[in-house]
């Protein structure tokens, strides 16, 4: 693999994926072309899988050997911006004070999941703040067992959580781990014979997999959200295929899409919706809409992203 | 130059969106709807007749796709039809049925067991009920104040209801 050079290009593709499954219009009314843009659309969540695999995968090259400065490093930018968006969103959607602190301190992430606001940063957070302890281990043991035994320890806990627990909510973070430890699996067990046919064969397997179980019907068996677990060889199919392309092709798009994806998610998640019903209501067009907000969030993510970054100059 | 040149162009959009941005905080949505002669689907019409919604779409159910939106399986004698948000941000769903079969109770709360309010990924409705007659069941996944305007719609369609509660795991 040649993720580290291709990370964040493959990083700008899944942008485009969590936009398209904020945005891209359903269509109820099915036909032919339908059910192949409702099927791109409804499994585009596995964007936050792609960028979690690379998360996984550029953890084994972290320098955390000290573990508040990687902490820092890793999420103060995050954590800043986290918190002021939390504040707009109070303000917008007029939440109570309580409601905005357990937003901050992850709470809400716990009881309410997916549906907690920017759920991803805090999920995000909570795997910095573990990734020194689950690097060292990584790297103080070879051989594949130890993927196999961090794998196990998870599932006994996940099912254990939904044995003891009634909210699982947390699943949507908890069953999107596996894949953050399979992207450092590769890092020390990369596929170098056999990656085309290899990719191939996860993209068909993975393909039926995710139609039939994370598609329109989601697998919650045994656990909740287990559809994340059952997409994982799709969502791996796609990186290979990524991976190869862009290693020989480079894509400006995607390079630069990559580089405002905190951006583009919290800005969508904040005002993306309200955009986007403002430009329907004013064409009633809703493929044009999705263009027209998925360009306004872009424009407003780059702008942001310079902002921050000279404010990050000035910082330092 | 040429992200000069796209920046351009993405000022004149912003430029020509200010207006909608400015209608929409003063107004709030609607339906699209086409023209139906079909019962079920002018019943929903009425429901949703001036309430502020976020955009959605109706579709009439059947055998095949009943389950997908009302989370049981389908029953004879029964016209359905939802209203489904248009993005999947939009969380809003509301599932009218008509039974024939005087069954309205029946449905209602094997509908309120089983209806999960969280299925969109990121975004969950502000509020998950079961409104019913003996005659139609209507479940409503939406927004609070949507909420409100389609229960009063649906008092005038349906006449005097009950309502069960759709549990919200996280509440």
């Amino acid at each position: 693999m040649n993720l580290k050079v291709t990370k964040r290009p493959i990083m700008g593709f899944a942008a485009i994926l969590i936009l398209i499954f904020h945005f891209f219009p359903i269509s109820w009314q099915k036909n032919g072309i339908t059910e192949i843009t409702n099927f791109i659309t409804l499994i585009s969540y596995i964007g936050v899988d792609i960028f979690l695999f690379t998360t996984g995968y550029m953890l084994y090259y972290s320098d955390t050997s000290n573990y508040f400065k990687y902490i820092k490093r890793k999420t103060s930018k995050l954590y800043i911006l986290f918190v002021l968006f939390s504040l707009i969103n109070l303000f917008i959607n007029n939440l109570s004070i309580l409601s905005f602190f357990k937003t901050i301190f992850g709470i809400d992430l716990f009881i309410k999941g997916g549906t907690s606001f920017l759920w991803f940063i805090p999920s995000i957070i909570i795997v910095y703040l573990l990734a020194p302890l689950f690097t060292n281990v990584i790297k103080k043991y070879n051989g594949k067992i130890k993927y196999i035994i961090i794998l196990l320890i998870w599932l006994i806990v996940v099912m254990l959580l939904e044995l003891l627990i009634k909210n699982n909510s947390i699943n949507i973070f908890l069953c999107r781990i596996p894949i953050i430890v399979i992207g450092t699996y590769f890092v020390e067990f990369d596929i170098k014979k056999y990656k085309t046919y290899f990719m191939f064969l996860l993209l068909i397997v993975g393909f039926f997999l995710i139609y039939e179980y994370g598609y329109i019907s989601k697998l919650n068996y045994p656990i909740e959200s287990f559809f994340y677990i059952t997409a994982i060889p799709f969502i791996i199919g796609i990186i290979l295929f990524l991976d190869i392309i862009l290693s020989k092709y480079k894509s400006n798009v995607l390079e630069f899409l990559g580089s405002i994806t905190l951006e583009l998610y919290s800005l969508q998640m904040l005002f993306g919706q309200m955009i986007f019903e403002s430009i329907y209501k004013l064409f009633n067009d809703k493929y044009y809409s999705f263009f027209i907000v998925s360009l306004i969030l872009i424009f407003l993510s780059y702008l942001l992203k310079l902002l921050v970054t000279e404010l990050s100059k000035k910082d330092s | 130059m040429e992200k000069k040149k796209i920046i351009l162009i993405v000022l004149l959009v912003l430029a020509i969106l200010a207006f909608p941005v400015k209608k929409f905080l003063l107004d709030k949505d609607k339906v699209v709807e086409k023209e139906s002669k079909s019962n079920i689907k002018n019943t929903m019409n009425e429901i949703v007749k001036d309430v502020n919604m976020v955009s959605a779409e109706n579709m009439e159910l059947n055998k095949q796709n009943f389950e997908e939106f009302s989370f049981i399986p389908w029953k004879e004698g029964i016209e359905a039809i939802v209203s489904e948000g248009l993005i999947s941000t939009n969380a809003h769903s509301m599932v009218l049925i008509k039974t024939s079969k005087k069954d309205g109770e029946k449905i209602a709360k094997e509908i309120a067991s089983k209806a999960n309010p969280r299925k969109w990924i990121c975004v969950g409705s502000e509020t998950a009920k079961v409104l019913y007659t003996d005659d139609y069941v209507f479940l409503v996944m939406t927004f609070k104040d949507t909420y409100n305007s389609v229960a009063e719609n649906f008092k005038k369609v349906a006449g005097e209801y009950k309502v069960l509660d759709v549990s919200l795991k996280s509440e």
